[in-house]
């Protein structure tokens, strides 16, 4: 080692010695157009191993041995250029960006590959794209920018879940997230989040999303087949910031910002009057003696005004990167805060990153990435829970008070909404590392070996006390919980890749690899009630206490190999191969074995296209192949299995209540599962057809993506017979057809040394089909969703509301033909929460030193059900409040509206009304961003060697365009796989402003 | 060489660790075949089908009665509930699905105890009590089948539930059983609760032990209440008698005390539940800022009913709160924070008031015993004996008393249906959280539906009439 830091202190030094006595050019490296300095650029006398970089400012020096030197400017993503010294001293330059190589590299499971050579469909989102954006979690970038992905937020909590699907939704009772790997470590992307008084959290938002370069969605099978028994879904790789060579660049980045929610909660409100004023109609309509004698005399409570606060938020984050032949660097730091706009939510979140690349030798390259990171979450209730916040906004009547008189929270039924949103403790703190260390061997010429060792481990705390201000507290003195969860992943990867040459015309590289990983799971839990206090919160100080813990793992061994072939890098040829064997299934069907191969034809490249130059290039791509999902199912799923604890069963509705199976102090066990040793791996076979075209010079591009996604062998929870003392056994039965097209469109509409102007738009389709399965089930409360033969997953399952009539205003319910209505019978799918398009379009411009970004997304055709309104338009046959909608209801002979006249038939508590399904479409000015680059001889004037100052302005969720009643089409709530696009009380999208500045040094 | 050994050390890596990663054992659970390995385990199985009888009689077994009839109502949003209260069933109402699931999950248990424990390492006596328990408890739950869903001999019936008399370690073609008959179905309830009085022992180690776990007695009062269901009412009083001449049973006084205290004299089996193995039922009647959801209280006109005679003891179990400005009713019987109280599931009193209308209809004792049987309880709750003339006013005093006696403990509903006053007393009721009165539409709607569930998952099942 000793030697080896020697040897390269001396060839840092050498040179100098050598050409001591030749003469020096200086000059400054800037880049055309913005005129920005550009720190890091490679400065090489060409024919020598005479070199230098840049600085922070762009400047460089550099000793030339003669006038016909030629020195060679290179910078990754710019035009190379070269120039003849001759007799200048001072030679400025600028570089060009290099628009046809960027992006040009992608990254590939287990590897990079340069796009033209790709067979597969993969969407790459680079750093550039979105910067700044005041997100929480990475996959928040991919929503509208990739062609393909379904994203959409559960709800506007800071770190909340997200719902993402590439390329469709294929699975029933096993998980259709995609499998997300960054720098090649496989995430844990589950929500690890112990107690279920929330929706679920975002694992992902346990990344900074500044620290990444690219993210790359693979969505073909011949770009997913390497991942095997874990790619049914897509895999998104998601690539992290490296060093590069050059002098160290430190960047700072910080903004603040503030949100409110972007739709007013008060627009779908009711007041205290009107309230009592609805409730008397529905008494006179049902001809009984009104509830409230004086209604305009009502007390008006906003409960709204309590719960929603302008929430702020800040971000900073430091890096310094750089490097030299030997060593290169990337080191990061990044403090989160994020208020959510409903009280009290709010995420914090520390990182840190250190990514370190070093050459032991010539051969030997060893490398640590790794991540470690804490955030913290002051979680809100809401969601679906009865007595979240929101949820009881809506159910207390705008006539209640919110205090009694004694000062006490006024609370007739649940919990008071205010003293859920004030009196709630509820802290959630996961600490998370992630790290792999690698070495990479060059055995013999284009042969390498690479071995990395990973780790993923997350560990999360929660506590949770509810005063005795709060109902459950004032019963118990005091109820905490707290519980502690781990996860742990080890990760082996061992891969042999052979790059070589045969010829001109055959390119070829091998690809063997295995892999391990193995998971540990423990879950301990401790809640107590009966406190002294509300001072004391933690369990110790409880009367009385409960404990439990649990604990479960996995494992998974894979082999997998690839081919890349070439033949005049026209005709290109890729095959895979993976197995995998999963500790969840039996012995006998443990391995999985899924190829794909895939041919692509560079049409662009023959002959005959020569006579047309504006066709830049010109690819056509088909793929097929097979990959599978072992996902979202128990680690032991294939066996019969008794426990000590009930719960195990999954009942029609509630389920059975956790705890253990005893009889009070006598210890007991109870069946929990029946046993399939047949169990195996969810398959889903793929065709995709693609077009890449680029017209002249590339400055248009285009892909053009048509799949076909079979899913069969469905790892499903099969209704059986419930006499059986069982509900479900978990089969591999049924199938699921994901179809659809993509198209995204680039264009550098226009390029002047002073005016940028470039657009993308991507829009795709995907139709989902559920093709077999052993019985339609429902699910959801109340059954609102049915899955069902012949009809898309996420349907709508609903009496079908034909209008009112407008004579007397009872509903006109769909009969199919039958003379009378029954609620039994007369119930029809009705919509479905996917949507017909997704899509995005990106602009970005540049003038002189301003920068825009203006980027729309949108969702078409995907029906939500407004849930909400079922319980708060309930016309009268409640006591609980109301919404705005109700306020469009049938009053009298000749009104025309879909809210029927408020009587307790029109309204009964059998009825699913379709009025209560929305067109969700919605089309949102996502991002706006306005950028100012602060001149470089202001910023060289500071005197601080910074190179390079900009400050912005961004907006999120400007505008939005809907027809929706609810506070939000996007968010949803969504306990399962199987419910999306259902909302009853959900924290709406914030709208965001944020200013900040980043500074280059 | 040297890439050699780095091959053969990789390969090692990858060999030692690949068989590894894939040996995963489960740490909570254990297979089937361990379940019944020794005399400990079958043990742990018993309670374990103990724990589901605490699930099957949580509170859905009252409070479904109790919604249906005139004497409790929903003033919740949990429309399952809203549904039960206002005879609007939909075959999907998940509590239906859940207490119907429940109760199988219960026979499913109890058939495991009934194959296995005979081949389980352990003395002939207690394979005889294991056994017996399994297959009380098996009656026990048929007859919440019968009753729910497949209705009351001489009274209202359709087809009768499906069967299932062995264990399920697998789904065949015996899963997918047709309902049986009705007259099957009550015979199924009588010869599982005779198997459980022919196996089950007198007593227990000590009194907690006898009044929590299944005894002679426990299978003698379930006969009773069977026997007198099916108007069977010579061997109704017999079991009765049998069960009220045994010492160990006894009306305790104060009222309360069958509440306030556990394994009183009272019961003749409690299901014993604490705060950490909790049932439901107290959650459902106590407001929230008492700890629970409230969702459920007394018809007013039911509470007038209940509290009619002054110095009934009773009433002195019954709270009051404000709901959204009206005043509501809710007993306070089941009175533990975080549902810990016990259930006595039999009880003494039932006894008496089943021997007393045994008694009137024709039963050894004739109307004055009923009488001596009606003033015991009478006296118990702190009223006055009474001496109704002419049987139809001592039936009807006796259907009074286990209405008042009974109350929120899921009696009125079948002794509306079993009596033939449910289609004439059942109508317009009045709902404080509803604005329009609520009448039963039909008699179909005397039982619960199938869950729909089920008849999609099973093809030879049929649905009660009314959800059709």
């Amino acid at each position: 080692m000793k030697k080896t830091l020697q040897l390269f202190f001396f060839a840092l030094i050498l040179p100098g010695f050598l050409f001591a006595q030749e003469r020096v050019v200086r000059g400054k490296v800037i880049t055309d157009g913005e005129d920005f300095p550009l720190p890091g650029v490679n400065i090489q006398v060409k024919g020598t191993v005479i070199g230098t970089f840049t600085g922070g400012d762009g400047s460089y020096e550099i000793r030339v041995p003669s006038n016909e030197s030629i020195l060679v400017f290179s910078m990754i993503g710019y035009l190379q250029q070269e120039v003849t010294v001759g007799a200048r001293t001072q030679i400025d330059i600028r570089l060009a960006e290099d628009i046809k190589t960027l992006g040009e590299v992608v990254v590939v499971g287990y590897g990079q590959q340069e796009r033209k050579t790709l067979t597969s469909s993969i969407s790459s989102i680079s750093a550039k794209d979105v910067e700044n954006i005041p997100i929480t979690s990475p996959d928040q970038l991919m929503q509208g920018r990739a062609a393909g992905v379904v994203v959409g937020s559960q709800s506007g909590e800071p770190g909340g879940g997200m719902f993402v699907r590439v390329r469709g939704t294929t699975s029933i009772n096993g998980s259709s997230d995609p499998l997300y790997v960054i720098d090649g470590v496989p995430l844990q992307s589950n929500n690890l989040a112990g107690t279920t008084f929330g929706l679920p959290v975002n694992p992902l938002a346990d990344i900074n999303p500044a620290d990444i370069a690219s993210i790359e969605i693979l969505k073909d099978a011949s770009a997913t087949a390497i991942y095997g028994a874990r790619a049914a879904n897509g895999v998104v790789l998601i690539t992290t910031k490296r060093g590069s060579e050059g002098k160290a660049t430190v960047t700072i980045n910080s903004f603040v910002g503030t949100s409110k929610a972007w739709r007013d909660p008060n627009s779908i409100r009711v007041d205290g009057p009107t309230f009592e004023m609805l409730q008397n109609e529905a008494d006179r309509n049902n001809g009984r003696p009104e509830r409230f004698p004086n209604p305009s005399q009502a007390i008006d409570t906003n409960w709204f005004d309590y719960l929603f606060q302008e929430a702020s938020s800040y971000n900073l984050d430091v890096s310094v990167s750089g490097g030299d032949k030997r060593v290169k660097y990337f080191v990061s730091g990044n403090q989160n805060f994020q208020e959510g706009i409903l009280k009290p939510a709010n995420f914090e979140r520390t990182t840190g990153r250190m990514n370190l690349e070093f050459m032991a030798s010539d051969k030997l390259k060893v490398g640590v990435n790794a991540t470690y990171g804490i955030n913290t979450r002051n979680r809100a209730l809401n969601g679906n829970a009865i007595n979240g916040a929101l949820s009881t906004a809506y159910f207390y009547p705008s006539n209640f008070p919110v205090f009694n008189p004694d000062g006490s929270y006024y609370r007739p039924f649940w919990e008071n909404p205010v003293a859920v949103a004030v009196e709630t403790d509820y802290l959630m703190r996961t600490t998370r590392f992630i790290g792999s260390t690698y070495a990479e061997y060059e055995l013999a010429n284009g042969l390498i070996f690479r071995s990395t060792w990973s780790m993923d481990n997350s560990f999360v705390e929660e506590d949770q006390y509810s005063n005795t201000r709060l109902a459950t507290g004032q019963a118990n003195n005091g109820s905490g919980s707290t519980t502690v969860t781990t996860d742990n992943n080890w990760i082996n990867e061992n891969v042999l890749t052979y790059q070589t040459k045969f010829g001109t015309d055959h390119d070829l590289n091998v690809l063997l690899g295995n892999t391990l990983q193995e998971n540990r799971f423990t879950r301990r839990t401790a809640s107590g009630t009966e406190f002294a206090n509300d001072l004391f919160k933690n369990i110790a100080s409880a009367a009385v206490k409960n404990a439990s813990s649990v604990g479960s793992s996995w494992g998974i061994a894979s082999y997998f190999t690839r081919v890349n072939y070439g033949y005049q890098g026209k005709y290109l040829l890729t095959l895979n191969m993976r197995a995998d064997a999963s500790s969840r299934f039996g012995a006998d069907n443990r391995w999985g074995y899924f190829p794909s191969v895939a041919a692509a034809w560079r049409i662009s490249d023959e002959a005959f296209m020569q006579n047309l130059p504006a066709v830049s290039d010109l690819k056509l791509r088909v793929s097929y192949g097979v990959t599978g999902n072992q996902a979202g199912i128990g680690d032991f799923q294939s066996r019969g299995l008794w426990g000590g604890q009930r719960g195990g069963l999954n009942l029609g509705g509630q389920g059975q209540p956790g705890g253990p199976a005893a009889y009070v102090d006598a210890a007991g066990i109870t069946a929990n599962q029946l046993a399939n040793p047949n169990l195996r791996w969810e398959t889903t076979n793929q065709i995709n057809v693609g077009i890449d075209l680029g017209l002249f010079q590339n400055k248009l591009t285009m892909t053009f993506d048509v799949y076909n996604k079979q899913t069969k062998d469905l790892l499903l929870a099969v209704p059986v017979p419930r006499t059986t003392g069982y509900s479900s056994l978990v089969q591999n039965f049924g199938e699921i057809e994901n179809k659809g097209f993509e198209l995204g469109l680039n264009g550098n509409i226009i390029q002047k040394s002073d005016f940028n102007w470039n657009a993308s738009f991507n829009i795709s389709q995907n139709l989902n089909l559920v093709k077999k399965i052993a019985s339609p089930f429902t699910t959801f409360t109340r059954d609102y969703i049915r899955v069902e033969e012949g009809a898309p997953l996420y349907s709508f399952w609903v009496h079908v509301q034909n209008g009112v009539d407008p004579e007397t205003g009872n509903v006109i319910w769909e009969t199919g033909g039958d003379p009378t209505f029954n609620p039994n019978v007369h119930r029809y799918l009705y919509g479905d929460a996917n949507p017909r398009f997704v899509g995005g379009l990106t602009n970005t411009l540049n003038y002189k030193n301003f920068d825009m970004m203006v980027f729309f997304q949108f969702s078409e055709g995907n029906s939500v059900l407004n849930y909400g309104r079922f319980f708060f338009e309930h016309g009268g046959t409640r006591t609980t409040g109301y919404t705005s909608q109700q306020l469009a209801r049938w009053q009298q002979p000749g009104d025309i509206t879909d809210v029927p006249r408020m009587t307790t038939a029109n309204y009964s508590a059998d009825l699913r009304p379709s009025r209560h399904v929305e067109d969700g479409s919605y089309l949102r000015l996502k991002n706006l961003m306005l950028g100012y680059a602060i001149p470089t001889d202001v910023t060289s004037r500071l005197g601080i060697g910074m190179s390079r100052a900009r400050v912005y302005l961004q907006a999120q969720n400007l505008l939005t365009w809907t027809n929706y009643s609810g506070l939000d089409p996007e968010v949803s709530t969504s306990p399962g796989n199987l419910v999306a696009g259902v909302d009853i009380a959900v924290m709406p999208q914030p709208r965001t402003f944020t200013g900040g500045i980043t500074l280059t040094f | 060489m040297k890439n050699l050994k780095l091959y053969s050390l990789v390969a090692l890596v990858t060999v030692v660790f690949g068989c590894e990663v894939l040996e995963h054992e489960p740490q909570q659970q254990i297979s089937t075949e361990l379940a019944f390995s020794n005399e400990k385990s079958a043990e742990a199985v018993l309670n374990g089908l103990y724990n589901e009888a605490q699930l099957v009689y949580s509170w859905r077994p009252f409070i479904f009665g109790d919604l249906a009839s005139d004497a409790v109502q929903s003033i919740d949003t949990w429309d399952a509930f809203n549904q039960v209260d206002t005879y609007t069933n939909s075959a999907d109402n998940t509590e239906v699905d859940d207490f119907y699931t429940q109760l199988y999950r219960g026979i499913d248990m109890a058939n495991q105890i009934i194959a296995n424990a005979p081949n389980v390492n352990m003395p002939a006596a207690k394979i005889n009590d294991f056994v017996g328990q399994a297959y009380l408890f098996r009656g026990m739950f048929y007859f919440e089948l019968a009753r729910y869903w497949s209705g009351i001999p001489n009274a209202y019936n359709e087809e009768g539930v499906v069967i299932r008399t062995t264990p399920s370690n697998g789904i065949n073609e015996d899963s997918f059983a047709p309902r049986a008959s009705f007259q099957a179905t009550w015979a199924q309830v009588l010869s599982d609760l005779q198997e459980g009085y022919s196996r089950l022992p007198e007593v227990r180690v000590n009194n907690i032990e006898t009044r929590r776990r299944l005894t002679k007695p426990a299978a003698a009062a379930m006969l009773a209440r069977t026997y007198f269901y099916q108007g069977n009412w010579p061997q109704a009083a017999n079991f009765a008698s049998e069960v009220i001449s045994n010492s160990r049973f006894s009306l305790v006084t104060p009222f309360s005390v069958i509440y306030r205290t556990e394994f009183s004299a009272e019961s003749i089996f409690e299901m014993h539940y604490n705060n950490i193995d909790f049932s439901g039922i107290r959650g459902w009647y106590y407001p929230p800022n008492l700890g629970g959801r409230g969702g459920v209280c007394f018809h007013p006109e039911y509470h007038q009913y209940l509290i009619s005679e002054p110095g009934d003891q009773r009433a002195n179990l019954i709270a009051s709160r404000v709901f959204s400005g009206q005043t509501v009713y809710y007993s306070t019987k089941y009175d533990l924070i975080q549902n810990a109280s016990n259930i006595p599931l039999l009880r003494i009193a039932e006894m008496h008031l089943i021997r007393a209308e045994a008694r009137v209809n024709g039963a050894a004792g004739g109307p004055a015993g009923a009488l001596t049987d009606l003033n015991a309880v009478r006296n118990r709750a702190g009223l006055p004996s009474v001496n109704p003339s002419g049987n139809t006013a001592i039936l009807n005093a006796i259907w009074q008393e286990r209405d008042k006696e009974f109350a929120i403990e899921g009696q009125r509903w079948f002794d509306l249906i079993r009596t033939g006053r449910a289609m004439a007393t059942l109508r317009n009721l009045t709902r404080t959280a509803g604005s329009s009165l609520v009448s039963i539409p039909a008699e179909g709607r005397l039982l619960m539906p199938i869950p729909n569930a089920d008849i999609l998952a099973n093809p030879q099942l049929t649905q009660n009439s009314a959800y059709r």
